[in-house]
């Protein structure tokens, strides 16, 4: 029998190797059994249970950083996996009508079981042709000034707003700099603040620094369980403060990225569960739970007078990080 | 991201802090010091008077917050608030130095609790709530503490209905806190919203540097935006740029005179002039008599009478060129409006004299210096090409 390396490469993380092993043993007795009719389930059956067990091990203990390498998996469903997955209708709305249109932040119209709200989110791309199109995510000023037009659309239209947050973070280049990137995310954090209209975000995969949150200030926000949000990068803060890359585990730890951390900090409000071995190996699970989530918060901020709404966010801004 | 202090060579190198300087063991008896940006050699007293500016180079070295204080308010008028908020280590954060061992070092070094001083004062006799981030204190980042204290400044603002004023030198958020100081981008943009809507007037001056996560918030809210000459202004780190684009960064990349250019800093203001430049924006924007807040309508009449008085402050406004003469015409108002409001003091302190607010600190006997700067400052402004070519375009 041929073992077929499944998912090999880039698919595969260093610490899912041991599940990786299982399952193709699993699957080699599948197919044997398959191919010769031979009664295999005493084999099989405990090797399901062992690969159970070890999943669930492995993501009940995960360390910050594998989270970091899960939340940035290749196979774990992006933005246009949502809207084909969650959406019954969705109407895609380009360009920041001044100078161009970012790839990188994707913005439209949709419906989703008779809610209507407007969907904002970052954009990193499937094939590596899509990739390169909207730089894997990083969006340049043009991009937060699109979401900012088009949430302004929103706000007029008493249209709640969903913003799914999956950057790791804003693109820095001379052009970026050069059209104002700081002024872009500056501008949409202060609009955002008191935009009259309900806003729902959802840290999705990374939520990096101030590239999120040019589009992730809002009313509820939320995190995917095997996603993290953070001021810089593991990375960048591990060059700086370590003053060496390779310490990146332990600026991962030290930076308290992960949703429960920042549930515990007061930062977030709701961790989205994932399917059991993270939403890349169940992307369609991981769809419908958060179409779920989704909705049930679209409805409660709805029934909220908006006043009252606006305020809570104002307070909620104003005392991030307060004592108690 | 912060920037490291040790990045910034002139966080070493405030040129009137004697004591410092001196152990800089550069020239004999401390009288002469290296230019960091020109490499001149020059000589201290010169920087000091210009304001720690290069005489030679233009070169602005940073202001503590204390300096910053000096020179733009009325001599002894700031009334510091909540100067004891001290930061917390929300997240245990330990990377080579556990983060308290890195406060209490930079409290030592400081004398301040955190980076950010916040407060109320006046200039040319218009109260003021200011704030100033001080780029000596881990970088001038932005914890909770700094993201605190300047919300509560634009509430202050907001309540006295005065204009606010901040000064960023910073590197951006402080990692050591995590989202935590992320998160201070939004709470100090949601404070300054109301503020602004309120009608309340906000000047961000952005000194060397202002980057990261203080520029992508607060700092380019202005209702006008300030830089002092050659600042480091910009999102992300020239490093981080320079490793995604594999090429070299274009000269003088992320600077104000590259912000002015694009279109993000309403004007580039020598350090010299600033002082005078701020009072005048609000005098052009609030009309001359302070202690109005916007609904107060600016009353051109009553500037152009006061101005009209004043004699010699048209004639300084004439030599600074055409294109600004009328701005420099209702600086000149603002001096009259001070004597008019606050009848005893005496009319001797024209904005110029101001130009050397730091001498008193530089122990000199200020009036000397203040007479002697007013015109070694503007031969200064005249006589340095380089200066000239920062100034020329944007302030003049």
């Amino acid at each position: 029998m041929v073992k077929a390396k499944r998912n090999d490469g880039p698919g595969v993380l260093e610490f899912e190797r041991p599940i990786r092993d299982l399952d193709e043993r699993i699957e080699e007795l599948e197919t044997l059994r398959g191919s010769t009719n031979m009664d295999l389930e005493p084999e099989i059956e405990p090797l399901k249970e062992r690969r159970l067990d070890l999943l669930k091990k492995t993501y009940e203990n995960l360390s910050p950083w594998q989270r970091i390498l899960v939340a940035r998996h290749p196979n774990r469903p992006l933005i246009t996996d949502y809207i084909q997955g969650m959406l019954d209708a969705f109407v895609e709305l380009h360009g920041d009508r001044a100078f161009g249109d970012d790839k990188a932040i994707v913005t439209g119209l949709a419906t989703m079981e008779g809610e209507r709200f407007l969907l904002v989110g970052h954009r990193k791309g499937k094939s590596m042709a899509e990739r390169l199109e909207c730089n894997f995510g990083s969006a340049h000023p043009e991009g937060y000034r699109k979401a900012l037009q088009k949430m302004k659309l929103a706000e007029k239209f008493g249209i709640p707003i969903v913003s799914l947050i999956n950057t790791s973070g804003a693109y820095p280049g001379v052009a970026a700099e050069e059209r104002g990137q700081a002024s872009a995310i500056a501008v949409n954090i202060m609009e955002m603040s008191h935009l009259k209209t309900p806003i729902v975000g959802v840290v999705t995969g990374e939520g990096g620094s101030g590239g999120a949150l040019g589009i992730g200030v809002c009313d509820r926000l939320m995190m995917l369980e095997n996603s993290y949000y953070s001021v810089i990068s593991p990375e960048g803060c591990a060059a700086i403060l370590w003053r060496d890359g390779s310490n990146v585990q332990e600026a991962a730890t030290a930076l308290k990225l992960t949703g429960k951390d920042l549930r515990e900090l007061g930062i977030i409000d709701h961790i989205i569960p994932e399917p059991l071995g993270g939403a890349h190996r169940d992307p369609r699970m991981m769809i419908l739970t958060l179409k779920q989530e989704l909705l049930k918060v679209i409805r409660e901020l709805r029934s909220q007078p908006l006043d009252e709404l606006i305020e809570a966010r104002f307070k909620k801004l104003r005392t991030l990080g307060d004592p108690g | 991201m912060i920037r490291d202090e040790k990045t910034s060579p002139e966080a070493r190198n405030p040129g009137s802090q004697p004591e410092r300087a001196r152990k800089k063991k550069e020239m004999p008896g401390g009288l002469w010091m290296r230019c960091k940006s020109c490499e001149k050699t020059v000589f201290k007293p010169d920087v000091e008077r210009l304001l720690n500016v290069c005489p030679e180079c233009n070169h602005h070295f940073l202001l503590n917050s204390a300096q910053r204080v000096q020179l733009i308010l009325d001599a002894a008028s700031f009334e510091e608030f909540d100067a004891d908020l001290a930061p917390r280590d929300f997240l245990n954060f330990t990377d080579l130095k556990p983060y308290p061992e890195r406060l209490k070092a930079a409290e030592e070094k400081t004398g301040m609790k955190d980076a950010a001083t916040v407060g109320v004062g006046t200039l040319h006799g218009r109260t003021v709530v200011m704030g100033v981030l001080d780029f000596t204190f881990i970088g001038g980042s932005m914890g909770y503490v700094v993201g605190e204290k300047l919300s509560r400044a634009m509430d202050r603002a907001a309540e006295l209905k005065v204009p606010l004023l901040i000064f960023t030198g910073s590197g951006g958020a402080r990692m050591m806190e995590g989202v935590v100081s992320l998160m201070q981008m939004a709470k100090t943009c949601a404070a300054l919203a109301r503020f602004q809507k309120e009608g309340g007037v906000f000047i961000s001056c952005l000194t060397d540097p202002s980057t990261g996560g203080v520029l992508a918030s607060f700092a380019s809210l202005g209702d006008v935006i300030l830089a002092e000459p050659g600042a480091v202004i910009g999102f992300a780190g020239p490093r981080v740029i320079q490793n995604t684009i594999r090429q070299e960064l274009p000269d003088g990349f992320q600077r104000s005179e590259f912000m002015l250019r694009h279109g993000f800093i309403d004007r580039i203001v020598h350090r010299s002039t600033l002082r005078d430049d701020i009072a005048k924006i609000l005098d052009l924007l609030l009309g001359p008599m302070p202690g109005h807040h916007p609904p107060a309508a600016p009353k051109e009449e009553r500037g152009e009478g006061k101005g009209s008085k004043k004699g010699p402050g048209t004639g300084r406004g004439k030599a600074n060129g055409s294109k600004g003469s009328s701005a420099k015409g209702a600086s000149k108002n603002s001096p009259g409006e001070k004597s008019s409001k606050k009848s005893g003091k005496p009319k001797s302190a024209p904005s110029v004299v101001r130009e050397s607010p730091l001498e008193g600190q530089a122990k000199d006997g200020a009036g000397r210096v203040a007479e002697k700067d007013a015109g070694k400052t503007r031969s200064a402004g005249s006589s340095n090409p380089k200066q000239k070519v920062s100034q020329t375009p944007t302030s003049k």
